[in-house]
């Protein structure tokens, strides 16, 4: 087996790994969680507060 | 290393040293620190940006600001104001009223708008470099402040907002004089 | 079909660090790095006159031209240059390091053409608008007359940047799939992959808020509530900066590999500061609204700090992790002592030095303050003065381009396989660039936080407030030795890769399905302890924390003593 082969593979790629490192090893999770935070507490929450403003005449 | 995949298939269980978890820990207690700083000021400090804002068009805006300026009385420093309302309309290269002679421990309420496009509210204790405070001034907004000023003297204004060519000449104060 | 295509696609070993390179990634690639190179010097340049202007004594530039330098400068720097490194920066982290090939190389270069296209447009545009509009700086804001050929310009770029992204992306998912590499995806990538997505939220934010300001130039939409529009519109204004941020990072954590052979010392910790930042960095968007009408207190308290600080906790964790594992590898090669391994740091190596100089600036030039000036309280001190034009080239400047210009050295040997016409003036450039960089920051935050000096204003001598012509000049000055530093940085980069000494290339290869790259330092000899000794780098951040401790506990101070406000 050649070194390049071996490396992360190590012991076997089926091992099973801790639930955090999976979602910390899935990059489109975290985009997904990412996004739907940024929508939610600066976006929506943002534009909520700017519309309820009560308007002047 | 950086470029290869971690040697270990399960990265997530192996051990920290001694030095990391100290740090660590300390990173955890400066970000609940600097977290909790800002609600523990808004309840114990003097000092709270405000979010006393209401929607207005610039118009009726500028009609207010008008009719407001109307019933204060015109001293030689400048304009005084009725009540503990004071009006400030920003507009492409003014402020109106430019000069407004205020008292010292009164809370004043500053209303702010603009008439055309973004300005900035940049109040600066004369001959105190570093008694200041900025705001944004945002057209369609009514943005209240309270202020009350401990000490007497002249307070400047300047807008800190690009606003267009004559942007450096957008000046006001406020004459603060002893409460009498 | 996969296994065909990846057959197909020639390959070739880096002889440093074993990469393999996708021989299609190199054009797009290094074209990118060209292009944003191209952009730093078009902005070096226009600094050197923003910064005459600002030192008052030379006031170089008349109002009208001043803003057009510095809107120009403005988004030759923080946009075009960061941009166009940052994609350079994916294609690298997709391809060589995951051992994969560039999919869609087509792609790639029509998003190289369409962010070409859209910068000179929206460049252009502000060169020869003429007086009926008004400049955009970098923030456009509503209602402004801004040109609608600017916007377009804007919005092509956006476009492109994202199809980049895209790229980036779809390589990534190819390299999984066909498994290029096994485990978790190297640090370097997945840095990368943070900072891109991070990227399609702010690039997406620019874009639609562009969009809505184009309908409105051209008279298609009536209205725009200015206030709205700022709050989308810094999803672009402040992301872009944190792609600079994490881009920056993953390049330090690529420098220390490169230059001492460093290793992460634990893969959760480093990932786990990477995490903190793609779930909350981009809230920081929020600083812009601190002293805002419109947004309530607890909006902005939530936002700005980064929901309990997440993004911070992110970036204190960087900071020793970094020096942690360049401590951890010099002691590994023998250099004991708290202190003795930073003493026999590669100092003379370019690429170290630009890792060296821009991590502790960032820290305490743009990370200190961005956390104080980011205190919705302690905004109203500096909202919009030249302590905040001071912060952000603490971060862009002093941190960003400093590390970007360390992967610039690195890269044109590794990938451009050229040698450095000189690396000893490449190591004093570095040196050079920083000093003047540091004294210029400092003399900003100083004008800006005590004199309160604007930012973006075209002439302070007439304003009612107290100056410091000693400070303007010492800020003039420090800027041109900054602009020194840099134009040595650029003849050297660009002479490398023009007449420096070609380096051999490695033997092209056929991939081996499913091999990864390179071999791991992690000796299982060494002992947790040994491997764990982090000493010299916890008192280093000890000495740091101490700094930014003075520097917050004074701002609270200076706010109690103003009048009251609410």
């Amino acid at each position: 087996m050649s070194q390049q082969e071996r490396i992360g593979g190590e012991p076997s790629e089926d091992e099973p790994v801790p639930v955090m490192q999976e979602i910390f090893d899935n990059i489109w999770f975290l985009f997904l969680v990412s996004g739907v935070i940024i929508l939610v507490s600066y976006i929506i929450w943002g534009l909520i507060d700017l519309v309820n403003r009560p308007t002047l005449p | 290393m950086p470029i290869a995949p971690p040697s270990e298939r399960n990265w997530w269980d192996l051990p920290l040293g001694i030095h990391e978890k100290v740090w660590l820990t300390l990173v955890v207690a400066v970000g609940l620190g600097l977290f909790i700083m800002m609600p523990l000021w808004h309840v114990f400090g003097r000092q709270n940006p405000s979010s006393n804002t209401y929607r207005i068009s610039p118009e009726s805006y500028a009609t207010k600001v008008t009719d407001w300026s109307k019933g204060a009385r015109q001293v030689a420093e400048g304009l005084a104001p009725p009540g503990q309302d004071v009006y400030l309309l920003a507009g492409r290269f003014t402020w109106f009223p430019n000069a407004l002679v205020l008292q010292s421990g009164v809370p004043y309420r500053i209303h702010l708008s603009t008439k055309d496009v973004n300005h900035g509210f940049s109040i600066h204790r004369d001959g105190e470099a570093a008694q200041k405070a900025n705001f944004q001034v945002v057209p369609g907004y009514e943005y209240i402040l309270t202020m009350e000023f401990t000490n007497p003297g002249v307070y400047h204004i300047v807008c800190q907002e690009y606003c267009g060519i004559g942007h450096q000449f957008m000046v006001a104060k406020f004459v603060v004089t002893e409460r009498g | 079909m996969a296994a065909a295509a990846l057959t197909r696609a020639r390959f070739w070993t880096c002889k440093v660090t074993g990469l393999k390179v996708h021989e299609a990634a190199v054009p797009p690639l290094m074209v990118n790095a060209v292009t944003a190179v191209v952009f730093l010097l078009v902005g070096g340049f226009l600094a050197l006159l923003v910064g005459l202007t600002r030192w008052e004594a030379v006031h170089l530039l008349s109002p009208k031209l001043y803003y057009m330098v510095l809107s120009l400068h403005a988004w030759s720097m923080l946009i075009f240059w960061i941009i166009f490194m940052e994609v350079a920066i994916l294609y690298f982290a997709g391809t060589a390091v995951l051992g994969a090939r560039l999919v869609t190389p087509q792609v790639a270069w029509v998003a190289y053409v369409l962010m070409l296209g859209g910068a000179l447009l929206a460049a252009f545009t502000v060169l020869l608008q003429g007086d009926a509009y008004d400049q955009p700086m970098l923030t456009s804001y509503v209602p402004l007359n801004i040109h609608p050929l600017f916007l377009l310009g804007a919005i092509v770029f956006a476009v492109g940047a994202l199809l980049a992204v895209g790229v980036f992306f779809a390589t990534v998912w190819r390299a999984t799939r066909e498994r290029t590499y096994r485990g978790s995806l190297p640090l370097v990538t997945f840095g990368a992959a943070i900072a891109a997505i991070i990227a399609v939220e702010s690039i997406l934010g620019g874009a639609i808020a562009y969009i809505w300001q184009f309908l409105y130039t051209v008279g298609i939409v009536d209205n725009i509530d200015a206030e709205m529009y700022r709050v989308v519109w810094w999803l672009l204004g402040h992301g872009t900066q944190q792609i600079n941020l994490v881009a920056m990072v993953t390049s330090w954590y690529l420098i220390a590999h490169l230059t001492t052979g460093a290793t992460s010392v634990s893969e959760k910790v480093s990932r786990t500061a990477f995490v903190l930042y793609v779930l909350f960095i981009n809230l920081g968007a929020a600083h812009h609204h601190l002293s805002d009408p419109g947004v309530t207190s607890a909006w902005r308290i939530w936002n700005a700090g980064y929901a309990v600080y997440g993004a911070a906790m992110g970036s204190l964790i960087h900071a020793f992790a970094i020096p942690a594992a360049v401590e951890v590898a010099l002691r590994r090669q023998g250099h004991g002592g708290l202190f003795g391994w930073l003493r026999h740091a590669p100092w003379g190596n370019p690429a170290f030095a630009a890792l060296a100089v821009s991590l502790p600036l960032f820290g305490v030039l743009g990370g200190i303050t961005g956390i104080t000036f980011g205190t919705e309280q302690l905004n109203m001190m500096v909202h919009n003065t030249l302590a905040i034009t001071g912060h952000f080239h603490g971060t862009v400047v002093a941190g960003t381009s400093i590390a970007f210009m360390g992967v610039a050295y690195a890269v044109i040997r590794l990938i451009g396989l050229r040698e450095l016409l000189s690396h000893t003036l490449a190591t004093v450039g570095t040196y050079i660039f920083g000093v003047g960089m540091a004294v210029f920051v400092v003399t900003m935050m100083w004008l800006g936080y005590f004199f309160g000096i604007p930012r973006r204003h075209p002439d302070v001598t007439n304003l009612p407030l107290i100056r410091s012509p000693i400070l303007e000049a010492i800020m003039g000055i420090a800027g041109v030795v900054a602009v020194v530093g840099g134009v040595l940085f650029l003849a050297i980069a660009v002479g490398s890769l023009l007449i420096g000494r070609r380096l051999e290339k490695g033997p092209v290869v056929m991939p081996i399905a499913g091999g990864a790259n390179g071999q791991t330092v992690q000796g299982s000899a060494a002992t947790h302890r040994e491997a764990h000794d982090l000493r010299g780098t916890l008192v280093l951040c000890l000495i740091f924390l101490a700094v930014f401790a003075v520097i917050y506990a004074t701002h609270w101070i200076n706010l109690a003593s103003l009048w009251r406000i609410s």
